[in-house]
């Protein structure tokens, strides 16, 4: 596993970097895989897991913590 | 005053000032207040820690578990993130501490599950024909998932944080607790051995991908 603690071992650091952060000339593929890969991204709405003001909660939240059915912040 | 190299050394490192470590450094101390208040029972808080890792956890067990998997185990993280909240001693390492109950689901999964097909068998050497159609392109996609999923852990987890969950490598640094030195490598070397398995051709849409 790579720590990245080398020096020597670590990629250099460009100002621009598409894969690193987005940002400078977009890397098209890069861009292509994104694109693709992103049909498998994360798409949850938070009501899954947030309890609704009518103090439904999503499975077994509240049987594991009986705090969670009581919201002490508005 | 700071070089500008200086700078950017210290930022490699998540160490120096700027636009991005502030921008961390602000949301550390949001998630350190949204961990305080979960622990004393505030299921908003809760909500809030959810919202912002759930991408994360998504993409770590996305790097281990079959896909149609994944959405289940994600919500298995949160409730035993969720039972054991109380033990967090340090509130700023609670993503480094979500991540390593992730990889300790995946690793039950697959303990649980006797007749689960490996997840690192090489990649095929089958190459897809070009289309257009939905269908076509998501048999790109699982062909290119696969081709991530042939490389070592390491980077298969770090490529899909960034690929598949859009995370930036500072993003990643920040929600896993890694430092950004070792995302940053991981993201360079796992692409240059993604792009070696994926050969792009001009008369194709699709990557024919190579064995390692």
């Amino acid at each position: 596993m790579d720590t990245g603690k080398n020096p020597e071992n670590r990629p250099s650091i460009k100002s621009g970097d598409y894969l690193w952060d987005c940002s400078g000339e977009p890397d098209p593929e890069i861009q292509r895989l994104e694109s693709l890969l992103g049909k498998f991204r994360h798409d949850s709405p938070r009501s899954e897991l947030c309890p609704s003001s009518d103090g439904h909660c999503f499975p077994g939240a509240c049987d594991y913590f009986p705090l969670w059915q009581q919201q002490r912040l508005p | 005053m700071a070089r500008s190299g200086d700078r950017t050394d210290l930022l490699a490192a998540g160490l120096g000032p700027g636009p991005v470590g502030e921008q961390f450094a602000s949301e550390t101390s949001e998630e350190v207040t949204w961990v305080a208040a979960a622990q004393d029972g505030d299921r908003a808080a809760f909500g809030q820690l959810y919202e912002r890792y759930a991408p994360m956890v998504h993409g770590v067990l996305l790097a281990r578990v079959p896909v149609g998997e994944v959405d289940d185990l994600v919500q298995d993280v949160f409730l035993r993130a969720l039972r054991r909240l109380s033990t967090l001693r340090k509130t700023a390492s609670f993503g480094a501490w979500l991540a390593a109950i992730a990889r300790n689901v995946a690793t039950d999964y697959h303990r649980r599950s006797v007749s689960q097909e490996p997840l690192t068998d090489d990649a095929s050497d089958q190459e897809i024909q070009r289309g257009t159609s939905g269908a076509d392109q998501d048999e790109l996609a699982a062909a290119i998932l696969e081709a991530v999923m042939s490389l070592s852990q390491t980077y298969r987890e770090t490529l899909i944080l960034r690929l598949v969950e859009g995370l930036t490598g500072p993003e990643i640094a920040a929600r896993t607790g890694m430092t950004q030195g070792s995302v940053r490598v991981n993201l360079h070397r796992g692409m240059e051995q993604l792009r070696a398995k994926l050969i792009w051709s001009p008369s194709r849409t699709a990557p024919k991908q190579e064995k390692a």
